[in-house]
């Protein structure tokens, strides 16, 4: 009865037929599937990247994070297509950019992707205004008079028109970013990608940069950014955190903060990702439990059912939030019906009852914690409970 | 309005004028240096034949009794003639007054350069040339320079390239003997332009011309004693000439006249083409290497160049820019230093070409045509200019071009990896250790130590920079060492002469009484009679060779040290054993030990064998005979017509003074002296005609050494503004100005060393093909080899110092490097 509202997103996804939104089958404005990278060089082989699967819908703001080396820049040089990949499938809006061609490739990344790096790479010979004018000549867009005068709105959006005929030498570093930035945009491209923008900056400086990003996001734009500052990831829609080459879920790691990032790194491998359509039923109270759910976007209604056979939406989850504990845990029935929110929907990652379990054995203060939560649940299940039942009567 | 990515290339020009310039100059002075040589080359040539062509120059020349315009007309209408003319060359010797009166110090010589080696009371040689009418030459044209024209009576007219050397001006009054001894005062009334002749110097003669009246008031005929004549037809073979010249000969025999002799000169070739042909094949060698030097210059160059574009091209690439456009942009950069260095070295290697050409033309005696640019030359000059740039940048921008802008813009992997590319290689070597380690602790300081490594981290461009300079300073060293070879090969040649000065008579006289009165001479200690004749050699197809010395010494002479290459020396019962040398054998290439030699003396043919050849006789073709059979031979027994004398002490002074003393001792018993020489003085004429080709050898060493210095300033400066950032990080922890130019300069140092040590090494072989092929073209002999130890030890100072001179300014612009570009850099 799941089995028609699962959407199974393994190694295999977009291979399988499908109806997607984009040419290639994919539902979502960047996808990647099992991306390798590995780096030769005389000193040997180096993966820095080890099978990533990653999903971003257009209008998100994407904050990479992860240690130093852990191949944040790696990961956002495969989807600029700023570095070739070993092995898998990136796919971006139309286009399956392992496929293309160097030269083809750069074209399409001028006029599809804005690249904004940690130490500005302005050309030193251009102007300001000329940077920005270059990304229009390399991919002919715009007719050669309007090319000036959107370099200079463009400026403008970042605040730095009075610097447009400055060669980049004699700006601060905050200005050279906003520079950048402008260039980044030349090609009024869908997407940014940024590694470290704000890594050469101080700290007002780089908050006002973020500020501007936050901006681009409520215009449409889709931004992926590298960042090692928590506070500022924080504030993007999403995080993505890559730990030796690999991206952690990011609620596993808020849901099982004591797992080591070995753990962590295991157990997203071991997690399904599944998709439920809003108002989907995912648990069914009474029903035999066989998994255990964290919810990764969207969120989900906890429903008891109402003697009068009505029932009555106890509480939601949201992201972060997990679920299929209580009966893993203690056995017995599904206490509550669990279904995907009726609008927005819910998606989640599953966890196999033995995988589950293993988790549990691999850390006492997951066990603990896990154990913590079933109590609390069960009370408030039954405080629930009885209210309802005290409301009836 | 000009696109963004060409205003880069501009910018990126205009912005770094330092490395603009750079390389701007090392790509023009290739260009220039072949401008230089190869449009000499050709400029020479063609002047060369121009002028010589515009003579009218004889098919064939006839030596014959006097004869008189009736013959000439009579030949003129023979069939196969085309044109015709007679002449008369009168030997005979001068003296110049004014030079006199100069050497007294009374009168100022003023701008003529006179040879102060010669005594101004000395006669020397002078020919007369008498044309039938100067107004109509047919063969053999001359030109009037300046001042009179035809030669006016009593007058004389002197050839523009035996001015200097005689020491006259227009207007100075010289005195002629002639054979016959009668003494007259000419007028030098003008100059003129003869291409056929060439310096004094080289000749040892002046050349002068007088009209048939001048003539006969000297007491001789009027008549003419050569018949030129020019064939009818292109292109004739050289039998068909020989058969022309029996038709001719037959005509003057008919009319009673004696044939002595006739000349057929190789067709379209100028008489200085022996002395041009070693010039001319230097130039086309060092031509070709100054075009391998100067495609290394620009290949290091370039590759350097992009090197350092290599993180902008990936930066490009980021935001949109496809290899095509990439390799665009710097394709267009590199063709805009090619067109700049043109701009720059075209027209100075024009002016270089014209400045030797004209060096060449005082020395041959030919006029330099306008300032023109060969076709050839000038495609030669395009091609070094943009081909080689182009094609020295294609591999690195090509491969720049496609490698991932990660690739390109990270310090990461670039000298590694499966997709290793040139431009990455010799980009980056972070990655990679370098190989040459210094695991022993070197007694240096750490400067010089990172001096050591920086030297070899760029293999690449190392090799090159080396490459350049070792066949520089090999080509410099190989230069000198030719001309050692060419000192020591005149040196040992020279060996040959023991004695001091010769004089020679008008007339025979008795060798005995020669020898007898020579001795009387206070500082003559030794004297010996000898004949001294002229024959030619009669070849088995007819032909007539040129006149050559022959040379009888009395038997068991002490005075002369011949070498003998093959065969035997003349032995005291020799009778018809001729000794020839190898310069005669350059001319008679079929001549062998055992062969038979017709020679025709005096207008008498004599039957002869060759015993033997000769190595070490002075470099001219000479021939050597036993004194007893040859007097006999020519009915003149025991007599000598010069005097060969040993003095003491045998310094060119003592040895000018005690020939001097000798002739005016002779003149007192009355023999009848014709001339004197002194072996130095001979030594200097003939080590004169090798001047030209040293002076010239000289000054191709000198360029190639401005060559391999430019291309050191330029990788040392591109080695420097590469590695701004990381100077910047030594000075950051605290390198002093001192020390940053002293890691440059050393390194410098150590490159002009390194390629000093290669470079001695390979100019030995260099030096030795290079003088085997002159030896061969000249002497037709190997000369002697010379290594060029002060050669080797000059270019050791000149590397060195041109080592320090070039990285001086990298050097300081390296020490003003400051901590901020380091992160303007990043
Ligand atoms: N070109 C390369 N060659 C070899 N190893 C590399 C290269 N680039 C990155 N790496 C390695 O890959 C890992 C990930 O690098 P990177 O993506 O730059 O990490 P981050 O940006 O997260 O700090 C690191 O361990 C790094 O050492
Ligand atoms: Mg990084």
């Amino acid at each position: 009865m799941f089995g028609s509202q699962l959407r199974k997103n393994g190694s295999s996804g977009a291979k399988t037929p499908s109806n997607g939104r984009y040419r290639n089958g994919n539902d979502h404005l960047i996808e990647l599937h099992d991306v390798v990278k590995t780096y030769r060089s005389a000193a040997g082989e180096f993966t820095a990247l080890k099978g990533i699967d990653l999903e971003v819908d257009g209008g998100e703001f994407v904050a990479v994070i992860g240690k130093s080396g852990s191949g944040k820049s790696t990961l956002v040089n495969m989807i600029t297509g700023i570095d070739r990949l070993t092995s898998g499938e990136i796919l971006v809006g139309d286009t399956a950019i392992q496929n293309l061609k160097e030269g083809k490739l750069a074209e399409w990344r001028g006029r599809n992707i804005g690249v904004i790096f940690q130490f500005f790479q302005l050309l030193p010979t251009l102007t300001a205004a000329e940077n920005i004018m270059l990304p229009m000549d390399f991919c002919r867009m715009y007719s050669t008079r309007e090319r000036r005068e959107r370099a200079m709105h463009l400026l403008e959006l970042v605040g730095v028109a009075d610097q447009a005929d400055k060669l980049p030498s004699t700006l601060s570093g905050g200005q050279q970013q906003r520079v950048a930035i402008a260039r980044a945009l030349a090609n009024d491209p869908p997407i940014l990608a940024a590694d470290e923008p704000t890594g050469n900056l101080d700290s007002k400086t780089a908050e006002s940069v973020f500020s501007l990003f936050e901006t681009l996001v409520a215009q449409g734009k889709t931004i992926l950014m590298v960042t090692h500052d928590r506070d500022l990831a924080r504030r993007a829609t999403r995080t993505v955190i890559l730990s030796d080459g690999a991206v952690i879920e990011e609620y596993l790691a808020k849901t099982f903060p004591a797992l080591t990032e070995a753990q962590l790194i295991e157990a997203t491998r071991n997690l399904e990702p599944v998709k439920f359509l809003p108002g989907a039923v995912i648990l069914q109270q009474g029903a035999a439990p066989d998994k255990f759910f964290i919810i990764t976007r969207g969120r989900v209604e906890v429903v008891l059912p109402e003697a009068n056979g009505q029932e009555i939406v106890a509480t939601t989850m949201v992201k972060g939030q997990y679920f299929g504990e209580v009966e893993l845990r203690r056995g017995g029935h599904n206490i509550a019906t669990i279904r995907a929110d009726p609008v927005l929907g819910v998606e989640v990652a599953a966890f196999e009852r033995a995988e589950f379990e293993s988790l549990l054995a691999a850390s006492t203060a997951v066990h603990d914690a896990i154990d913590r939560t079933v109590s609390e649940r069960i009370a408030e299940n039954e405080a629930a409970r009885s209210r309802l039942e005290r409301n009836h009567a | 309005m000009l696109s963004p990515r060409w205003r880069k290339v501009l910018r990126d020009l205009w912005g770094n004028k330092l490395r603009t310039t750079l390389v701007v100059l090392s790509i023009a002075v290739g260009i220039f240096a072949v401008g230089m040589i190869s449009g000499s080359q050709e400029a020479t040539m063609a002047a060369l034949n121009t002028g010589w062509q515009a003579t009218n120059p004889s098919s064939m020349t006839i030596y014959t009794d006097l004869f008189d315009e009736e013959l000439l007309y009579a030949v003129r209408h023979l069939p196969g003639v085309k044109e015709a003319d007679g002449l008369r060359a009168f030997g005979a010797r001068f003296k110049n007054p004014a030079q006199l009166a100069a050497a007294a110090g009374n009168v100022p010589t003023g701008d003529t350069p006179v040879n102060a080696m010669l005594d101004p009371e000395k006669w020397r040689n002078i020919s007369l040339i008498a044309y039938p009418d100067f107004e109509a030459i047919q063969v053999g044209k001359i030109w009037p320079q300046s001042g009179a024209w035809p030669p006016p009576e009593h007058q004389i007219l002197i050839e523009r390239a035996s001015m200097a050397w005689m020491g006259v001006r227009t207007d100075d009054t010289i005195l002629v003997e002639a054979p016959n001894g009668r003494q007259r005062r000419l007028r030098v009334a003008g100059v003129v332009h003869d291409p056929g002749q060439m310096q004094a110097t080289w000749m040892g003669q002046g050349i002068a011309y007088i009209s048939r009246d001048t003539l006969e008031w000297f007491g001789a005929s009027r008549d003419f004693d050569q018949l030129h004549v020019v064939a009818a037809g292109e292109n004739l073979t050289r039998s068909q000439l020989n058969q022309l010249a029996q038709q001719v000969r037959s005509k003057v025999e008919k009319s009673g006249r004696t044939i002595y002799y006739t000349y057929i000169p190789t067709p379209g070739k100028h008489p200085a083409g022996e002395a041009v042909e070693p010039i001319l094949m230097v130039l086309g060698v060092l031509g070709i290497l100054a075009l391998v030097l100067s495609g290394f210059l620009v290949v290091n160059t370039m590759q350097a160049l992009l090197t350092q574009q290599v993180r902008q091209m990936g930066i490009m690439k980021a935001i949109g820019a496809r290899s095509n456009q990439i390799m665009g942009i710097y394709l267009g950069m590199v063709i805009a230093f090619g067109v700049l260095a043109l701009a720059v070295a075209v027209p100075l290697g024009a002016l270089g070409a014209r400045g030797f050409t004209q060096y060449m033309g005082n020395l041959l005696n030919f006029d330099v045509i306008g300032l023109s640019i060969p076709p050839r030359v000038l495609a030669t000059e395009i091609m070094i200019g943009l081909a080689v740039p182009v094609l020295a940048a294609l591999y690195p921008i090509f491969s720049a071009a496609r490698i991932t802008p990660r690739e390109a813009m990270s310090d990461y992997g670039l000298a590694s990896g499966a997709r290793q590319t040139s431009a990455a290689r010799s980009s980056g070597s972070t990655g990679k250790k370098p190989r040459f380690e210094l695991r022993v602790r070197l007694p240096f300081s750490r400067p010089t130590l990172l001096s050591l490594r920086n030297t070899f981290r760029r293999k690449g461009r190392l090799a090159l920079t080396l490459a350049t300079l070792i066949l520089g300073g090999a080509i410099f060293i190989a230069v000198f060492s030719v001309r050692e070879s060419v000192f020591k090969t005149l040196d040992s040649m020279y060996d040959y002469v023991d004695y001091d000065a010769i004089v020679a008579f008008r007339r025979e006289y008795r060798a005995d009484q020669i020898a007898r009165e020579a001795l009387k001479v206070p500082g003559i200690v030794a004297a010996e009679g000898w004949r001294f004749d002229s024959a030619r050699r009669i070849r088995p197809d007819g032909t007539e060779s040129d006149p050559v010395f022959m040379r009888a010494p009395q038997p068991d002479s002490a005075l002369i040290r011949p070498r003998i290459a093959e065969g035997r020396w003349i032995v005291p019962d020799d009778e018809n054993a001729v000794v020839i040398n190898t310069m005669f054998l350059k001319d008679e290439p079929d001549l062998k030990v055992g062969s038979p030699l017709k020679l025709k003396i005096a207008g008498k043919e004599t039957a002869w064998q060759v015993v033997g050849i000769a190595s070490g006789t002075p470099p001219a073709p000479m021939l050597h005979v036993n004194y007893p059979y040859m007097s006999r031979l020519m009915g003149a027994v025991e007599q000598a017509g010069i005097a060969i004398v040993v003095t003491a002490p045998r310094d060119p002074a003592s040895q000018a003074a005690a020939a001097k003393a000798l002739e005016e001792h002779l003149k007192a018993v009355g023999m009848e002296v014709n001339y004197r020489q002194t072996s130095s003085e001979e030594r200097t004429q003939i080590i004169g005609r090798f001047e030209v080709l040293i002076v010239f050898l000289l000054i191709m060493a000198v360029l190639l050494a401005v060559v391999g210095a430019i291309g050191l300033t330029g990788t040392m400066s591109l080695n420097v503004l590469e590695r701004t950032r990381e100077i910047g990080v030594m000075r950051a922890i605290g390198a002093s100005d001192g020390s940053v130019f002293q890691i440059v300069v050393v390194e410098g140092l150590l490159i002009g060393v390194i390629s000093w040590c290669f470079g001695a090494l390979l100019a030995y072989p260099l030096g030795k093909l290079l003088s085997d092929a002159i030896g061969n073209i000249t002497m037709k002999t190997a000369m002697d080899y010379a290594f060029s130890v002060n050669g080797m030890v000059g270019w050791l100072v000149i590397a060195s110092v041109l080592a320090v001179v070039a990285s001086l300014l990298p050097a300081r612009n390296a020490s003003r490097v400051s901590v901020r570009d380091v992160l303007a850099y990043e």
